[in-house]
C-alpha cells in the first residue's frame, strides 16, 4: 500500500499526489491480492453544460425576435421612405442589443473582457449612430473619451474589489463606490468643460469629488482607525 | 373524473432550502453505500420502484404555491443514473418531472442524494437501508426483518413539538470563516478518511468524551492551529454540529427533523489547550442538549414559518430575500459544520454484502468546508466537503489523528 512518508496517511494504488499535502507518491506495483476498484468516475462538470443549455435557449430566442424586427424596420424603410434616419438608428440600435446580450449572457468567460466588450460595443454603437447623417459631430470629441474614462473608472473599482473582498464589505464596497463616482464626476467634468470652452475650469465636480472622497476616507479611517503614534499625538495635545 | 393529487407542505426546517438553492448552493447530500461486488443498475431500478411506493412523501415534485413551495404526490418513477458528475451536484428539482433526490450508481457503489428540502440524514439513511434490503432480496436475500410503516413518517415534527411562549435563544455573532478562494462553480471536492473506530474511541475514553465531542475537540483544534500557522483576522470559531432530535422528541418522521447547536471558541482570548478545549466542549452539551434549551431553538424556527408577515410574502419575493436572510441568520455566523450520523447497522444477512457507507456534506458558500462523519462495522468515514482547492484544515487534521498513531486511509475525487 503506498503511504503518504510526510503525512503518515495510507493512500489509493495510482495517486499522484497526497491528497492533504501534494507530495509526489511514487508509483508502487499492486500486491497480488488486491482488486482495484475505481471509487469515483472522472466527474465531469454539470455546471457550464447546465447553464450553457440555458443560456442558449435565452440566446436563441432573442435572437430571432432581434432578426425579426431588425427585418421588420428593413421592409418598413423599404416601403415608407420618409424617415430613413430613424429607422436607420432603430436598426443600429436593435443591432448593438444582439451584441450586448451577447455579452451578458457571459458567453465570454472572463469579467475584465465581458466589460471590454461592452465597452467595444458601446463605441461601435455610438460611432454608427454619429455616422447615420454621413458627418461625424459628437463621436470622437464626447463620446469616446467618456466611454474611455468609464471603462477605466469600473476596472480600477474591480481591481480595489477584488484585493479586499475577503474584508469587511460592508466598509469596502461603499467606500470604493465613492471614490469610482467621485473620479467619474471629475473626469465627466474635465471632458464636457474641455470640449465646451477648450479649458478645464473644476466647479460642481469638486464639491462632489470633495464629499465623496472624505465619506470614503471616514468610513476606511473607522474602519484601520487611527495609526497609534497620530492617536498618542492627539492624546497628548488634548487631553483633559 | 381527475383523482385527487396528495400534496405536502415543506416541513419547517425543509422550507428554507429551495429559496436558497442555487448551482453553488446545492443543498444536496450524499449517503452512499458501497458493495464488494459490482451493482446491477436494472435490479437497482426494480429496487427502487419497488421501495418507492413505500416512502410516498419522497415520490413527489416541488411545485411553486402563491406563497410556499410545495411537494405534489406524482404517478412517475424516478430513474437510477450513471454517476458522472461531482458528489452533491445541484438539482434542478423546481423544473416539471424531476424528483428531488436521485438514485446513482458506480462500479461498487449505490449512492442517493437528497435535497434538504425533503428531508434529513436520518431519512436518507432509512430510505438508503430500505433500498439495500430491496435489492440484495431480488439477488434472492431474504432479510429476517419486516419493517412497519408508521403513519408518524409524513409528519413536521417540529410543529408537533412547538412550544408558543417560551423565549428565543440568545442570537449569535459573525464567525470566523476560512479565507480561502472558492473553486470553480460546478465543483466539489471530497476527502474521506478512513479510521478504526476503536482506536478512536478509546481516545475519546481517554478525555472521558463520546466520539462526537472527542471530534468536535479535534475539530477546534485543528482550526486554532490553521489560524496559529496563518494569522489572520480573528473572530469567534463557531462549529454548526446539527443534532438529530428524534432521540429527544420521539417521532418517526422521515422529513427534516434537526437543530443546530454551536459550540464556539473564541481564539482572541489565548491558546487552548486539547483539554481545555474538551472541556469546554463536554460542559457546552450538558447544557445544550436537553429538551429545554433545544425547545427554544425549535420555537424559534416554527415562530418565523408562522408569522403572519413572513407567510403573506410572494414567493417570488421569498425566494429574493430568503439567500440573504439566511446567510445573516446562519452561515455567516458558523465557521463550518461537523455532522456525526453515527452507526449504522444492516441486517445481519447483508452485513457481510456492503463493504462501508459514506456521506457526504452539501456544498456550502458560507461554510466552505463541512464535515461529515458515519461508522458502519469496525471503521469511521470522516468526509471533508470542500469548494476550496485547499486542503489545509483536512491536513492538519488527519495528522493530528496520526499523531495519535492511529492509522488513516485517505481517499479523494480530487485530480
Amino acid at each position: 500500500m503506498p503511504y503518504c512518508p510526510r503525512c503518515g496517511v495510507e493512500l489509493d494504488y495510482h495517486i499522484k499526489n497526497c491528497p492533504l499535502c501534494q507530495f509526489p507518491i511514487p508509483e508502487i506495483p499492486e500486491e497480488n491480492n488486491h482488486i482495484n476498484v475505481e471509487k469515483f468516475p472522472r466527474p465531469e462538470n454539470k455546471y457550464f453544460e447546465e447553464i450553457l443549455k440555458v443560456k442558449n435557449q435565452i440566446f436563441f430566442t432573442l435572437s430571432i425576435l432581434i432578426l425579426s424586427a431588425v427585418l421588420v424596420l428593413m421592409t418598413i424603410n423599404s416601403i415608407i421612405e420618409t424617415h430613413p434616419l430613424a429607422i436607420n438608428y432603430s436598426i443600429i440600435s436593435v443591432i448593438a442589443a444582439w451584441f450586448y446580450i451577447l455579452i451578458l449572457l457571459g458567453y465570454l468567460s472572463n469579467l475584465y473582457y465581458s466589460i471590454l466588450g461592452i465597452g467595444i460595443v458601446t463605441g461601435c454603437l455610438t460611432l454608427a449612430l454619429d455616422s447615420v447623417d454621413g458627418k461625424m459631430n459628437w463621436f470622437f470629441t464626447y463620446a469616446l473619451p467618456i466611454i474611455i474614462l468609464v471603462l477605466l473608472v469600473i476596472y480600477l473599482f474591480l481591481y480595489l474589489y477584488n484585493r479586499s473582498k475577503l474584508l469587511n464589505q460592508f466598509i469596502f464596497i461603499p467606500s470604493y463606490l465613492f471614490i469610482a463616482v467621485a473620479l467619474l464626476s471629475v473626469g465627466l467634468e474635465c471632458i464636457l468643460d474641455f470640449q465646451a470652452n477648450q479649458s478645464i475650469h473644476l466647479s460642481w465636480s469638486l464639491i462632489v469629488f470633495i464629499i465623496l472622497v472624505s465619506l470614503a476616507v471616514l468610513l476606511l479611517g473607522l474602519y484601520y482607525k487611527l495609526p497609534e503614534m497620530i492617536k498618542e499625538k492627539i492624546k497628548r495635545k488634548l487631553h483633559i | 373524473m381527475k383523482q385527487k393529487r396528495a400534496w405536502y407542505k415543506l416541513d419547517n426546517a425543509g422550507k428554507l432550502y429551495p429559496s436558497i438553492t442555487s448551482t453553488r448552493v446545492s443543498t444536496v447530500f450524499r449517503i452512499s453505500a458501497s458493495l464488494y461486488n459490482p451493482v446491477d443498475p436494472e435490479i437497482l431500478q426494480k429496487a427502487l420502484n419497488n421501495i418507492i411506493g413505500r416512502f410516498p412523501y419522497f415520490k413527489v415534485n416541488l411545485k411553486r404555491g402563491f406563497f410556499w413551495y410545495y411537494f405534489e404526490y406524482t404517478e412517475k418513477y424516478p430513474q437510477v443514473q450513471k454517476e458522472t458528475y461531482y458528489p452533491c451536484m445541484f438539482m434542478l428539482y423546481k423544473n416539471k418531472n424531476s424528483f428531488p433526490f436521485r438514485v446513482l450508481y458506480f462500479n461498487n457503489r449505490i449512492s442517493v442524494e437528497f435535497s434538504h428540502s425533503i428531508t434529513d440524514g436520518m431519512g436518507g439513511i432509512h430510505f438508503l437501508k430500505s433500498l439495500l434490503i430491496e435489492y440484495f432480496r431480488l439477488l434472492g436475500i431474504q432479510p429476517e426483518f419486516q419493517e412497519k410503516i408508521s403513519k408518524e413518517e409524513a409528519e413536521d415534527a417540529f410543529k408537533r413539538y412547538y412550544v408558543k411562549n417560551i423565549p428565543k435563544p440568545a442570537k449569535l455573532k459573525k464567525a470566523f470563516h476560512f479565507p480561502f478562494k472558492l473553486n470553480a462553480k460546478g465543483e466539489y471536492y471530497i476527502i474521506t478518511g478512513i479510521i478504526p473506530v476503536n482506536m478512536l474511541l478509546e481516545e475519546a475514553k481517554k478525555y472521558s468524551a463520546s466520539l462526537t465531542q472527542f471530534l468536535l475537540a479535534l475539530y477546534f483544534d485543528t482550526i486554532q492551529e490553521f489560524i496559529r500557522l496563518h494569522p489572520c483576522k480573528l473572530l469567534p470559531v463557531v462549529i454548526n454540529l446539527p443534532v438529530n432530535l428524534r432521540n429527544i422528541f420521539p417521532s418517526k418522521t422521515m422529513r427534516n427533523f434537526f437543530i443546530s447547536l454551536t459550540p464556539q471558541i473564541d481564539f482572541r482570548l489565548g491558546s487552548y489547550s486539547f483539554e481545555e478545549i474538551i472541556n469546554y466542549i463536554r460542559n457546552y452539551m450538558a447544557i445544550a442538549l436537553n429538551k429545554k434549551h433545544i425547545s427554544q431553538h425549535i420555537h424559534l424556527n416554527v415562530k418565523r414559518e408562522k408569522t403572519i408577515f413572513i407567510r403573506l410574502i410572494p414567493l417570488f419575493l421569498k425566494n429574493l430575500m430568503m439567500p440573504a436572510l439566511y446567510n445573516k441568520f446562519a452561515e455567516r455566523n458558523y465557521t463550518t459544520g461537523l455532522s456525526n450520523l453515527g452507526l449504522i447497522t444492516l441486517p445481519k444477512s447483508i452485513e457481510n454484502l456492503v463493504e462501508r457507507f459514506e456521506v457526504y456534506p452539501p456544498p456550502s458558500m458560507g461554510n466552505i468546508i463541512k464535515v461529515t462523519t458515519i461508522s458502519y462495522k469496525d471503521k469511521i468515514y470522516i468526509s471533508f466537503g470542500s469548494l476550496t482547492k485547499n486542503t489545509e484544515i483536512e491536513k492538519i487534521f488527519f495528522r493530528k489523528i496520526r499523531k495519535m498513531n492511529i492509522p488513516v486511509k485517505i481517499e479523494t475525487n480530487r485530480e
